[in-house]
């Protein structure tokens, strides 16, 4: 679905990983990205039902346990080599752009 | 107080939360929905957010209600998110911001590419096969000049079928242009922009009323059904095929466990098979003439005078009959098949003044039979301009098997190859023709 199966993941999947470091359940994992990027992503209900679906199918993450109606979720081994993997992808971006962009001022 | 109003069904989803948030400002709060309608409650004019949701494509099953566990983790997540939940039409979920912080239903472009876009395409597979059925029914029995029914049908079928038409494309053209926006805006990482086409509500209602009742007239027209039997039947008939649809999708998902797109192609197999009975199968029956033909018994103490030709590549025969009481009756015969069916009636209280100054001028005719000459010819301009013979009708006669003789108003006479009259021969078939003018 997203950029050729999770090669790169989209700013709102990356955050909702981020968020499932830990437990959480819905409305929580919206939240806490929110917290995480200081008020940048908002993340609609709609969307995250639909990646919640997707990185379940995937092996991404997985329901860990329920309260009522709630379900909570945290990430998989997969899940976290997924993040790291696109943390890292990101670094390196940040990183040649900085070298590029200095020899540019220069 | 309540009110109601026709879905704007001239866009794919039939319903939008732009629309509905239009209605609000105008004090009209959406209720819930109901077939082809939304109903609405009556209110202050106020400023409402409205979001329609769809189900992303793999997690919506073929069967599945609203109360499921599924559904209801679903609706739980955009209530605790701030929607709230109002009515849904199959994957269409409808919600209103309980307060003005509630983050928009969609904010990933990907997702939302996993949601809508398989809807849209099977919302525009849907209407082009719509679209294929009608052409090739209507079309096939409407568009083929030599289909002589359709000109005695009359501008209602037309008219059906233009409006048919017109509802079809303006359709087509308004899901390929959604399709079209919706990639681009994707393509910049945008979520797109709602937006929905404001007609009136009367153009929409007279529009699609009016071509559904033209359109079971003319069925009905076509058929010879009574419109008060065959319009009930007809929307019998419509509402068995969207059971049927729905019951071969769930066959298709529980039993058969094919996947959705799957479980949805074995829906539309009833439309598919419709296609091909009311179109292909004519076509084939046309071309071996096997076609049925209404029946019709010539009525008592009719006789033949002469049998005429084969129009052209139908193989129709027009079989020429008269009677003392100046009219004159005209058949088609399906060549091989021996039924006949009652084409027109003509009147024939001119014919003996147009035989009679025909066969004053007859050594035309009278030369080229005489001479055993058995030639198809273009009339001359004398037998155009005081007989009234048209153009080009001999050229119907490109298998040589009849020859035009002579004609007089709308009924022509002609002869079976190999066959020549004599003059006595000649005279005698237009003096029966005058007798019977007289």
């Amino acid at each position: 679905m997203a950029r050729e199966q999770y090669q790169s993941l989209t700013e709102q999947m990356y955050y909702i990983l981020l968020a499932l470091l830990e437990p959480r359940c819905g409305v929580d994992i919206s939240a806490r990205a929110k917290q995480v990027s200081r008020g940048r992503i908002q993340i609609g209900p709609g969307t995250l039902y639909t990646l919640l679906g997707k990185f379940e199918g995937e092996d991404m993450i997985r329901a860990v346990y329920s309260e009522g109606r709630r379900r909570y979720y945290q990430i998989t081994g997969k899940g976290r080599y997924m993040l790291q993997k696109e943390y890292e992808r990101l670094q390196l971006l940040v990183e040649e752009g900085r070298i590029y962009l200095e020899e540019q001022d220069k | 107080m309540f009110g109601w109003t026709i879905r704007p069904r001239l866009y794919e989803n039939g319903i939008s939360a732009a629309y509905l948030s239009d209605m609000a400002a105008k004090g009209w709060y959406f209720r819930r929905l109901g077939w082809n309608i939304a109903v609405f409650r009556k209110g202050v004019p106020a400023k409402v957010r409205y979001a329609v949701d769809v189900m992303d494509a793999e997690h919506r099953k073929v069967d599945e209600k609203i109360d499921s566990p599924h559904i209801q983790d679903y609706l739980q997540l955009c209530e605790e998110s701030g929607w709230k939940f109002l009515d849904n039409d199959g994957a269409l979920y409808v919600f209103v911001a309980e307060h003005e912080e509630a983050a928009p239903m969609q904010t990933d472009p990907a997702a939302y590419k996993a949601s809508i876009l398989p809807l849209r395409k099977g919302k525009l597979i849907r209407l082009l096969l719509s679209f294929l059925l009608i052409y090739l029914t209507l079309g096939n029995v409407l568009w083929i000049p030599h289909r002589y029914l359709a000109w005695e049908w009359g501008p209602t079928v037309w008219l059906g079928s233009l409006l048919i038409f017109t509802d079809l494309i303006l359709r087509i053209g308004y899901v390929v242009w959604t399709i079209i926006r919706e990639r681009r805006d994707l393509s910049l990482g945008q979520i797109p922009e709602e937006s929905y086409g404001r007609w009136p509500v009367w153009f929409v209602f007279v529009l699609e009323t009016g071509m559904l009742l033209i359109m079971l007239t003319s069925v009905c027209q076509m058929t010879g059904i009574p419109v008060w039997l065959g319009t009930p039947g007809l929307l019998l008939q419509f509402l068995l095929l969207c059971a049927l649809q729905e019951g071969l999708q769930k066959l298709g998902w529980r039993k058969l466990h094919l996947s959705r797109e799957g479980a949805d192609w074995l829906g539309q197999l009833p439309f598919l098979l419709l296609i091909i009975g009311m179109s292909v199968i004519p076509m084939i029956l046309e071309q071996q003439n096997r076609l049925p033909v209404q029946t019709h018994e010539p009525p008592a103490g009719w006789q033949p005078v002469v049998e005429a030709a084969d129009f052209g590549w139908d193989g129709e025969r027009t079989i020429l009959r008269y009677d003392s009481s100046f009219l004159a009756q005209t058949y088609e015969m399906w060549e091989g098949t021996g039924k006949e069916q009652l084409r027109s009636i003509l009147y024939t209280s001119e014919i003996g003044a147009l035989l009679d100054s025909f066969y004053k001028k007859g050594p035309l005719h009278g030369d080229w039979w005489s001479q055993g000459r058995q030639e198809v010819r273009e009339p001359t301009e004398l037998e155009t301009e005081e007989l009234g013979i048209e153009e080009g009708m001999s050229w119907h006669l490109g298998d040589g098997r009849w020859h035009y003789l002579m004609r007089a108003g709308n009924q022509v006479l002609y002869l079976r190859a190999g066959q020549a009259l004599s003059e006595e021969q000649l005279a005698t078939a237009a003096q029966k023709l005058c007798e019977a003018a007289r």
